[in-house]
């Protein structure tokens, strides 16, 4: 089963998202960005939903350090967060690379749960 | 203001001085032709030392006058001259007296008359009763004056003065018989003068003396000589109050009206100077200088000298007239002594005919006198004739011998027995009234004889007094008089007779005048006293023309020891011209009225100068007010103001913009020399694109609202300002530029923290409803949703409905925040909007389904061109625009979208069939968090920032967006964007 890593600092995303997905994935989770990137250094998982404002370190942060790893390098990372994209972020973006950027209350939980599904086809 | 006032009263003091010091004296002095003179009255009364007793009185008529002489340095010498004569008229001898007298006070002064005399020649002026001493007259010592009573003569006042005294006149009178030698002349006077008491004009003199013989060895008296008393005629009286009113009128106008004039015009001064300065000092100004006041003395001299050149002038036509007719009289004079002398000339001839041929008869008299023709050459003469003189005895025989001749009815007349007789024996021409003289005997009336006698004691001719000629009928009877040359017998001292003539006093006087004109009227007056039996012959001029001034004169002229005494009156213009006896009027009336005028020119002068100063100190002061107060008003305004004239120099700047721009003293500066302009990364906008250049150039009103911009201080810091700059006009002509701008640190502070807020806010808020909303779909999704009761689906789809409006709000609150804190991502490009309205419809459908609301639109999309747009943005726009052309619609409405495309503009309009704006509220569509009053009552969702945002999309493109609404009916939104390009069909 493939591996889904959450890092979200808001439990009921959490428990929602592990919910819909642990019948078809393993899911792991960590609650902040430094936990989040030890666990995705660790782990390895196929995808990361990747929240931005955390504690510790932010979503940005995490994919920067992610992506100077080798594993991290080419790991799928969806941005889900309820941030507007601006143009600082926008940079960001460009430069690390996410799989997606969600904005969480934007898009709906099924068209979430296809693209995940899409990603790790 | 006590300075002047006491320079006034000084310049008064001053006028009033020179005036009084100066002027007056010289005007009242005793003018340099000064006369004075009087008829005398006098009454002798002789002491006859063999009967012991005074032998009656005797009355005479003389005239004195005196008058200036010479003018010395300090002194007119006043010369007196005068005749004493005997009783009967016989000239004794001349008296010569000189005075020198102070013109001024008219006092003797020592070493100048013939003798040392003191007091004065006349009266004192301004008499307050005071003693006085006197010597003018014949007597050698002063009189000592004393008042004694007032009188009034003819309504003019007098002071009657007195005097006691004794006086020795041995020296004056030593035509009398031991006079000088063995006795003296003393005399006992009593005198008294009636005096003018301001003028000190002397009007009547009366003396009442006694005069004693004394001893001159041992000083006794030895008898009384003589008791007389003179005084002034009643004319001579009238004459001197005429002359007293003149001169105290002259006086008290010299003295008293002119330095009270002076004196008021100083208290005009004064108060002018005092209400004037109170004025001004009200006003703040007080320039009443020294030259102001000085000024005023120019029409004070103009009437002094109006008033000395008006003096003058009469002066002059006065001593004219009076030269004139000084000059006619004495051609009177000289044509009466004249004919006087030929007519003494003819009888002296006839009496040399007597004296060549002893005997004359008739017939050779009749031939003698035809022969010098005396109608023709001697007009006047009425006859030459001559008179026998015949002792008692004679008589008889004288009347045989003249009947002898023929004329038989001849005698001598009046009848009567006299001592000696002395007919007419030949008259010629024997003819008419002479015939009635014949035999008439002249010595036996009184006043014949005395001529007679004159004749015959002198031995040289003589003149009778009046008479009336035998000669004369009842018709037009004539005053006479006759002339006599005595002829005595053989060169012996036997009287023989008297060649004489009668005269006619109009005939002879005819021949005097022989036709001549005469401006004088005059009147001849046998002997001294002018009274109507004396009255000879009267003279009537022609020339009536009235002149104010009447010149008088009465001269006593001697014909061989007789006086005839004539009056000469003048009251017409003699030969003068009109315009001459104008230029003392013209002289004073021009004078007055060119001081008056200079007056006023003065007066004009200097209060124009303070009208105008006062005019411009208020002027001055309301505008510095003003200009203070608008001062005040420009520093007390909260923002940054600075004026530039037209070329952007300072002109004015209040504290603020001084505080704000860290700078000091910047007028005359130039503004955008001093202070720099940048935009958001610190680069200096360039001089032409600055906002007062702009308005400077264009004349149009320049705002700049945006945060873009800052003043860079002096220290190098900024401050964000918001500025206008508005240009100024003056009679439409572009004269400068006022900037106003404000430091908005705080404001954009206040902003971003608001956005800020804003922004956080959304985004906290996105969590929670992000959650709500997945965990909805959670449970639509889920199995078991169909379980659910209708009542619970009908709450959760009511949580669903909120959550979405909730997610909206949000949406809407972060585009604007974006938009504010200019975060949005907007980048226009060529854009094909028919792809994004299908999708936007399509996407729309659902909504507009539920509301039964139907879209119209074209089928040609495809035709439209591309506009320029941010296609993601353009999208957001649309969905805005359509999501609330169904929201507001109503149920089965429709929404119709047209294309029209113009030049370079696409428009495109949306319009529904809702509720509509109220138009009231359309204006304010636009603003952040706006919504129309109806839409909030229709329930409607909304956060009132669509428009907002759409507003700030499509002009952020180049394009517009307008509303037209009507309530009830629908509204029409209408886009206009710029096009970029044509589809190529």
């Amino acid at each position: 089963m493939k591996k889904i890593l959450i890092i979200e600092d808001e439990i009921a995303y959490v428990k929602l998202l592990t919910e819909k997905l642990s019948e078809n994935y393993t899911v792991l989770d960590a609650k902040d960005g430094k936990d989040g990137l030890e666990k995705a250094l660790k782990t390895k998982p196929d995808l990361i939903l990747l929240d931005i404002r955390m504690p510790i370190l932010n979503g940005f942060e995490v994919l920067h350090e992610l992506r100077k790893d080798a594993y991290g390098k080419h790991a799928k990372v969806i941005l889900l967060t309820n941030l507007e994209p601006d143009a600082n972020m926008l940079e960001k973006i460009l430069t690390d690379k996410p799989l997606y950027y969600f904005v969480k209350s934007d898009i709906e939980l099924m068209q979430l749960l296809t693209v995940i599904k899409e990603a790790l086809a | 203001m006590l300075k002047k006032l006491l320079l006034i009263l000084g310049i008064s003091i001053f006028s009033i001085s020179v005036w009084i010091f100066g002027i007056a004296p010289q005007l009242t002095k005793l003018p340099h032709d000064f006369r004075y003179s009087a008829d005398i009255f006098s009454q002798d009364n002789f002491y006859d030392e063999k009967t012991h007793q005074y032998t009656g009185p005797v009355y005479t008529k003389t005239h004195f006058s005196y008058g200036v002489e010479q003018i010395q340095k300090n002194a007119y010498i006043i010369q007196n001259k005068f005749d004493v004569k005997t009783p009967d008229g016989k000239k004794v001898f001349t008296v010569e007296r000189l005075y020198g007298v102070n013109p001024y006070t008219r006092t003797h002064i020592a070493n100048y008359g013939d003798k040392e005399r003191e007091g004065y020649l006349f009266a004192p002026r301004n008499l307050q009763k005071q003693p006085f001493t006197y010597w003018h007259i014949n007597y050698n010592t002063p009189a000592h004056m004393k008042f004694s009573y007032e009188e009034e003569i003819d309504g003019l006042k007098t002071y009657v003065y007195e005097a006691h005294y004794h006086a020795d006149q041995t020296e004056n009178l030593t035509h009398l018989p031991d006079v000088g030698i063995k006795k003296g002349v003393n005399l006992d006077i009593h005198l008294k003068l009636w005096i003018e008491p301001l003028s000190g004009h002397i009007i009547n003199y009366k003396d009442v003396t006694t005069a004693y013989f004394y001893d001159l060895k041992f000083k006794n008296r030895i008898a009384p000589w003589n008791a007389f008393t003179n005084t002034f005629t009643q004319k001579s009286i009238e004459d001197h109050i005429l002359l007293a009113r003149s001169e105290k009128t002259t006086l008290l106008l010299v003295w008293i009206v002119i330095p009270i004039v002076i004196f008021l015009l100083g208290v005009a001064l004064f108060l002018f100077c005092i209400i004037r300065t109170n004025t001004y000092k009200k006003l703040g100004i007080y320039k009443f200088t020294v030259m102001n006041i000085l000024l005023f003395l120019l029409p004070i001299c103009s009437l002094i000298m109006t008033f000395i050149g008006w003096r003058y002038t009469v002066k002059t036509v006065e001593s004219k007239l009076q030269n004139q007719f000084e000059a006619e009289i004495t051609g009177i004079e000289e044509h009466i002594m004249n004919r006087f002398e030929i007519y003494g000339n003819v009888l002296q001839g006839a009496k040399g005919l007597f004296i060549a041929s002893g005997t004359v008869s008739r017939t050779q008299w009749k031939d003698y006198i035809e022969s010098i023709n005396i109608e023709k050459h001697y007009p006047g003469i009425q006859g030459i004739g001559f008179a026998t003189h015949l002792s008692a005895g004679e008589k008889v025989l004288h009347e045989q011998y003249i009947r002898a001749e023929g004329f038989t009815d001849y005698k001598v007349w009046p009848a009567g027995d006299r001592e000696e007789y002395t007919p007419i024996t030949y008259l010629e021409p024997f003819s008419g009234r002479n015939l009635r003289a014949f035999g008439y005997d002249m010595f036996a009336e009184p006043v014949r004889r005395s001529a007679m006698i004159a004749a015959r004691d002198s031995g040289n001719q003589s003149v009778s007094g009046k008479v009336t000629l035998v000669q004369e009928t009842n018709q037009a009877p004539q005053a006479g008089f006759l002339m006599y040359v005595p002829l005595y017998k053989d060169k012996s001292s036997d009287l023989a007779g008297y060649v004489y003539s009668p005269f006619r006093m109009n005939d002879f006087m005819e021949g005097v005048l022989q036709l001549e004109q005469y401006d004088t009227n005059f009147a001849i007056f046998d002997g001294t006293e002018l009274t109507k039996d004396n009255l000879l012959y009267t003279y009537q001029s022609k020339d009536t023309q009235n002149y104010t001034k009447t010149f008088k004169k009465v001269k006593t002229i001697y014909i061989s020891g007789h006086p005839w005494t004539i009056e000469f009156i003048n009251t017409s213009t003699l030969d003068i011209t009109t315009l001459e006896i104008l230029i003392p009027y013209i002289v004073l009336v021009g004078g007055i009225l060119f001081s008056l005028l200079l007056f006023a020119f003065i007066y004009a002068l200097v209060t124009s100068r303070f009208d105008a100063l006062a005019y411009a100190e208020m002027m001055t002061k309301s505008l510095q007010q003003e200009k203070a107060k608008d001062e005040a008003i420009l520093s007390s305004i909260g923002e940054g103001l600075v004026a530039t004239d037209k070329n952007g120099v300072i002109i004015s700047i209040n504290n603020v913009a001084k505080r704000l721009l860290g700078i000091k003293q910047p007028i005359g500066e130039k503004f955008t020399s001093v202070t720099t302009l940048e935009d958001d990364n610190g680069v200096p906008l360039p001089e032409p694109e600055r906002p007062l250049i702009q308005t400077l150039r264009t004349g149009h009103m320049n705002i700049m609202r945006s945060t873009e911009f800052f003043y860079k201080r002096e220290d190098s810091t900024k401050i964000p300002v918001a500025l206008t700059v508005s240009p100024i006009m003056m009679h439409k002509k572009l004269i400068g530029a006022v900037t106003v701008f404000r430091d908005i640190t705080k404001e954009k502070e206040i902003d971003k923290s608001k956005t800020e807020f804003v922004s956080l806010a959304s985004h906290e808020l996105r969590t929670p409803i992000g959650v709500i909303k997945w965990y909805l779909e959670a449970i639509y999704q889920d199995n078991d949703f169909s379980t659910l009761s209708e009542k619970f689906k009908n709450y959760l789809h009511e949580i669903k409905n909120n959550q979405q409006r909730l997610l909206s709000i949000v949406h809407d609150l972060l585009n604007v925040s974006k938009i504010d804190q200019n975060k949005i991502i907007n980048q226009p490009v060529s854009t094909d909007v028919a792809a994004i309205f299908e999708s936007v419809i399509k996407q729309m459908q659902v909504i507009a389904q539920k509301k039964k609301v139907q879209f119209i639109y074209p089928q040609g999309f495809k035709s439209l061109p591309l506009v320029t747009v941010d296609p993601q943005r353009f999208y957001e726009t649309l969905e805005n625009i359509l999501s609330n052309a169904i929201k507001y619609n109503t149920e089965g409405g429709t929404v119709t979208i047209t294309f029209s495309h113009k030049k370079d503009k696409l428009e495109i309009s949306i319009s529904d069939t809702g509720i509509g704006i109220p138009k009231e509220n359309i204006s304010k569509l636009f603003s952040k968090f706006y919504r129309a009053d109806n839409a909030i009552r229709s329930n409607a969702d909304g956060t009132g920032l669509g428009l907002y945002v759409t507003k700030f999309y499509i002009e952020s493109w180049g394009g517009s967006i307008h509303i037209k609404s009507t309530e009830h009916k629908g509204t029409t939104v209408i886009l206009s964007l710029l096009v970029t390009q044509k589809r190529t069909l």
